[in-house]
């Protein structure tokens, strides 16, 4: 029923409410483009990029590769003196431990760690099940996943380790690592993934209530 | 503006702000119903929305000024000892020519913590007294506020990155400092905050006719 609905034209009119101001509308019946609340301008519906599981599942496994190649190596190595010192993603959360700084490590462990490889499972594990023409019967992700979503902090981090390089910058060498350059690519794949799938998401809800 | 909307609470609809599928609900007090699509529990409104965000955004203020104010970050070389505050960690990049991402760390971790704070505090009594004033901007900047609140946990991911890089044997060593977990405290309450809060509640009190998308308008 789920991979059907990404064939099958969608019916003529759909019914939704604003999740930002309630007022009942009417979708369009085919999107291309960002559907706007006419009453609160909020964002009901946006098109998404890619419109075959098989191109969102595609991403979803390389960005899978990048995450893993991102926890493994360096982000960023200094140099000094002749001695030098690096650090992994995991390894932040685990020196803050260290320091006797147990919740703020797991709040970093869990932002930067955790979320973002449970959102992506569940994101690989929703079109997994699309793909295989299997109806939504693990709802339990597809709740997890957008209940999680706003707390995976992959890009702030980003921002963090530049701002780390450029403090820095001024009395050691740094070294930029793979790990720095595979989480890059990794918040690009996951984004991509991410959106693709909300494309499909709205093609199955359009599926269901017709 | 002008026009009139009908709410979907108003036709006894409510949707699911997990997966979207619009329902019924027959009850005055809907209680207990989960979306028969994904198995989220749906309310019409979110349950004591204005209670919830305010106690929160009142713990985030507490912890606000002592996050400021405590180090965040200590580093020991071997002349000195320097405890960073986030303000002093600003400054430090502003001195150091890098003015730019000196502006942007200032934006992020002291005015969005402090605007997110004024600015809830400004959603929940407008809100509760069913002020009609511009309602548009003030969706728009609770969208906002959702939006960039994640975006002040920068300095906590600054500081444990730089707590991991730092171990040049006896030449430097940076600690994490009691300011970063309060500061953690905040972006975190303030979070909740923002998704307690129920922008649909500061609709309700405009009134509602004509267009009917069922019956047509």
């Amino acid at each position: 029923m789920y991979a059907q609905a990404m064939s099958a034209q969608t019916p003529t009119v759909h019914l939704t409410a604003c999740h930002s101001c309630d007022a009942l509308l009417r979708l369009p019946a085919v999107q291309h483009s960002t559907f706007h609340c006419p009453r609160c301008d909020a964002v009901v519906y946006r098109a998404g990029l890619a419109k075959r599981v098989d191109d969102a599942l595609a991403l979803g496994l390389a960005a899978a590769v990048f995450f893993l190649l991102a926890n493994s190596f360096p982000i960023v190595a200094i140099e000094s003196g002749g001695d030098r010192s690096f650090a992994t993603l995991p390894g932040a959360s685990l020196a803050l431990y260290k320091q006797g700084m147990s919740f703020v490590a797991f709040v970093v462990a869990i932002t930067t760690l955790f979320i973002p490889a449970i959102e992506l499972s569940c994101t690989l594990g929703m079109l997994w099940f699309a793909k295989f023409k299997r109806s939504f019967s693990l709802t339990f992700l597809f709740r997890l996943r957008k209940r999680l979503r706003p707390w995976s902090m992959i890009e702030i981090f980003m921002l963090g380790t530049l701002v780390a390089i450029v403090k820095l910058g001024s009395w050691a060498h740094v070294l930029l690592g793979v790990g720095l350059w595979s989480l890059g690519i990794f918040m690009v794949l996951h984004a991509a993934t991410s959106h693709a799938f909300e494309a499909i998401e709205f093609w199955s809800k359009v599926q269901t209530e017709s | 503006m002008n026009e009139n909307f009908v709410t979907a609470r108003a036709r006894g609809l409510m949707l699911c702000d997990v997966c979207g599928f619009l329902m019924q609900f027959k009850s005055k007090r809907p209680e207990n119903i989960h979306c028969p699509r994904c198995g989220q529990a749906v309310y019409p409104r979110k349950p004591a929305s204005l209670q919830r965000t305010a106690a929160l955004v009142l713990a985030a203020a507490i912890l606000y000024f002592p996050a400021n104010m405590l180090p965040i970050m200590r580093t020991s070389t071997l002349t000195y000892v320097d405890n960073n505050t986030i303000l002093s960690g600003i400054i430090e990049l502003w001195s150091g020519n890098s003015w730019p991402l000196a502006i942007f760390v200032f934006f992020v971790s002291i005015l969005v913590p402090l605007l997110k704070l004024a600015a809830l505090s400004l959603l929940i009594i407008s809100t509760h007294y069913q002020w009609r004033w511009r309602l548009q901007e003030r969706t728009r900047l609770y969208r906002f506020l959702e939006f960039i609140g994640r975006w002040s946990m920068l300095d906590v991911f600054v500081v444990g990155l730089l707590v991991a890089l730092v171990k040049l044997r006896g030449l430097a060593t940076v600690t994490a400092g009691p300011g970063v977990p309060l500061f953690a405290s905040v972006v975190i309450l303030t979070m909740y905050a923002s998704q307690a809060f129920d922008p649909r509640l500061m609709w309700d009190h405009q009134a509602s006719s004509t267009p009917d998308p069922i019956r047509g308008s």
